[in-house]
């Protein structure tokens, strides 16, 4: 009965507890309703796996649907694949709204509560990557820092590999960990300090700004779709999704509108040129072609990554003017 | 006198016993491997066969490499590879079946590898669809979508590794060519790649295409890191890696190296006069060719990650 149960599949559910006692206590804090609590604590584990896994095969629909031999049921095979954490933020939205249904608490009430789990449940499950060790390989890995210098120890580097310890890659799942648990962190101080709302929102804008980076530093599995990795792509929209909310609460006007989207889409854009300059030169309109170090690429996406964060922000949360109020759903 | 003869006597038939008495002996063969034997359980590399740095030989397989070629002011490396068995000609999937990518000197590693080379950017077609890829036997991939219809990947040529170790390349291949190829051949498939093009088929240069002409992206007239698999006979292969613009400056280049053409490439190939069949794989950054654990084409270029390797053992068994 056990022998299916692999050391990362405990940690995801070690990890997925932690969260759901994170989410409980804060949310008692905040003087939650013991009702919403329990109803959301409960739907959000099944929905969270569901959606996690429904998004992961989504993206993978052209591979799966071109080899019949995995059949229709792998859309609703949970342990078949791999899931995406947007889906399983999709999933809690989706529990949430239940919630509200059921006991009346706002959507966004629960939702700041468990932005806070989420990005525990995120952190704890990246540092179990190097464990989900298939073929001796752990997960989480870039690349090696013979290409890219690092310091040769967590939580920049680590060797992926049971076999080759001197085998160093860059850990990037030790960098996302940390990133998650400082958002986690700030989050906690923010509950209770920020209109309705504003908690989850600001913590999504800044975990969809880093991951951008993320990705693009993973050398391990990612979904793509051609050359663009899913991910990716999500946390862009999921920013200017953000952007547009943001606009329309302050009552902007479409030119102004217009303007900060446009940003957005332009920084966006300066991300996905980088992403081939990342493995191959980048050809300017003469001709020429100009190759970057693989640092100075991975530098360049990062500044454009935190530009699309800032450019968001900005609009969401504008300094020294009233907070624009979440609406209850 | 008399009691001196017979011990010296004694003496040198103790000292035959020395020649006389069988000792152990080393049984020695090549055998097949098996092709779906994991590329983890190949037989550890016996490293009193290297003969210089870039070198190997034993009963089994001949490797030599040879580095500082020039030309269209690029730097080439080439290896040529004899082998006994055509179950020494063989491919291996980075980790997670090559779904992760990975340096090929890792892959390599862990093959026990004694030359590897790029293959067809594996990594990349797990999640593309529309080729025919096997592995050892195994068909990972069995739908080739029709080129009208596939859109950015136009024109594909995919290359089969038969049984025997003979190269079959297809141009614009089908799910047809490939799925009758046993029964138009008798031969089995034990490795189907999809990245190419064939720039050399039957000793004859590819017929010549069209200024927008691309195969799977990769512009005919763009100058580029270059790699192809060449058969040269039977179990004998060739395999030609060039630098490119990415690369630092190459002894005997002026400037930075300027890459190849596909027509340029094929003109080197036919240049060495033997060259049946010419396969090209994944170029440009991707391209390695790993030998003694280190990348031989390193001219100073980025080492970029990739999905799959094609590569030598040995079959040179000691027990």
């Amino acid at each position: 009965m056990f022998s299916s149960v692999t050391t990362f599949s405990a940690l995801v559910a070690a990890s997925a507890l932690a969260a759901v006692v994170a989410f409980r206590v804060l949310a008692s804090r905040q003087r939650i309703d013991s009702r919403a609590v329990d109803w959301f604590s409960v739907l959000s584990i099944p929905f969270g796996v569901f959606f996690g896994h429904l998004l992961f095969a989504v993206s993978m629909a052209r591979l799966y649907i071109s080899q019949p031999e995995y059949g229709l049921g792998f859309w609703l095979r949970p342990w078949d694949g791999g899931f995406m954490f947007y889906g399983a933020v999709l999933g809690c939205v989706l529990s949430a709204l239940i919630t509200r249904r059921i006991t009346g608490v706002r959507v966004m009430t629960v939702l700041d509560a468990a932005s806070v789990a989420l990005l525990l449940l995120i952190a704890l499950i990246r540092l179990s990557e190097p464990f989900d060790n298939l073929s001796d390989v752990g997960q989480g890995y870039g690349l090696s820092v013979y290409d890219l210098p690092m310091p040769p120890f967590l939580p920049f580097a680590f060797s992926p590999y049971s076999d080759m310890p001197d085998e160093l890659c860059m850990a990037v799942f030790a960098l996302e960990a940390i990133y998650a648990l400082v958002i986690a962190v700030l989050s906690v101080r923010w509950l209770g300090r920020l209109p309705k709302g504003q908690t989850a929102l600001r913590a999504l804008l800044l975990y969809a700004a880093a991951q951008i980076l993320f990705e693009t530093l993973r050398r391990d599995y990612t979904v793509r779709l051609r050359f663009v990795r899913v991910s990716q792509l999500i946390s862009a929209l999921v920013l200017l999704g953000l952007m547009i909310y943001a606009c329309r609460s302050r009552r902007l006007s479409a030119k102004e509108t217009a303007l900060r989207i446009a940003a957005l889409l332009v920084l966006a854009g300066g991300v996905v040129a980088l992403e081939f300059a990342v493995d191959k030169p980048l050809i300017l309109p003469n001709g020429e072609a100009i190759f970057f170090e693989y640092w100075v690429t991975y530098s360049l996406i990062g500044l454009c990554a935190a530009a699309m964060g800032i450019v968001t922000w900005r609009s969401l949360c504008p300094a020294g003017k009233k907070e624009p109020r979440a609406k209850a759903a | 006198m008399k009691k001196v003869l017979p011990v010296l006597a004694i003496a040198l038939l103790l000292a035959a016993i020395l020649w006389l008495v069988p000792s152990e002996t080393v049984v020695a063969e090549v055998v097949d491997i098996p092709i779906d034997l994991p590329q983890k359980e190949n037989a550890p590399i016996n490293e009193q066969y290297y003969t210089s740095d870039l070198s190997y030989e034993d009963p089994s397989i001949s490797i030599r490499i040879e580095k500082g070629g020039v030309a269209y002011n690029t730097p080439y490396v080439i290896a040529y590879v004899k082998i006994a068995s055509p179950t020494q000609i063989r491919r291996a999937l980075s980790n997670r079946n090559g779904q992760n990518a990975e340096n090929a000197t890792i892959i390599a590693k862990g093959a026990n590898a004694l030359l590897a080379i790029t293959g067809d950017s594996f990594h990349d077609n797990k999640q593309e669809v529309g080729k025919y890829i096997v592995w050892q036997g195994q068909v990972m991939q069995h739908n080739i979508i029709e080129s009208q219809s596939h859109g950015y990947f136009r024109y594909f040529d995919s290359l089969v590794i038969d049984d025997q170790g003979d190269l079959y390349p297809f141009m614009n291949a089908s799910t047809a060519d490939l799925e009758t190829f046993e029964e138009t051949h008798g031969t089995k498939i034990v490795n189907a790649f999809a990245f190419g093009p064939a720039i050399i088929i039957n000793g004859e240069r590819r017929p010549e295409l069209t200024n927008s002409y691309q195969i799977n992206g990769v512009g005919w007239f763009k100058r580029a890191q270059r790699i192809a698999l060449c058969q040269t006979g039977k179990l004998e292969y060739m395999i030609v890696v060039t630098g490119s613009e990415d690369n630092g400056r190459a002894e005997g280049v002026s400037g930075k190296a300027t890459g190849m053409t596909m027509d340029e490439f094929t003109d080197l190939l036919l240049s060495f006069g033997n060259v049946q069949t010419a396969y090209c794989m994944d170029g440009g950054s991707s391209a390695w060719m790993v030998f003694r654990g280190e990348k031989v084409n390193d001219f100073g270029g980025k080492k970029r990650p990739i999905g799959d390797i094609l590569y030598f053992v040995s079959a040179w068994r000691e027990d």
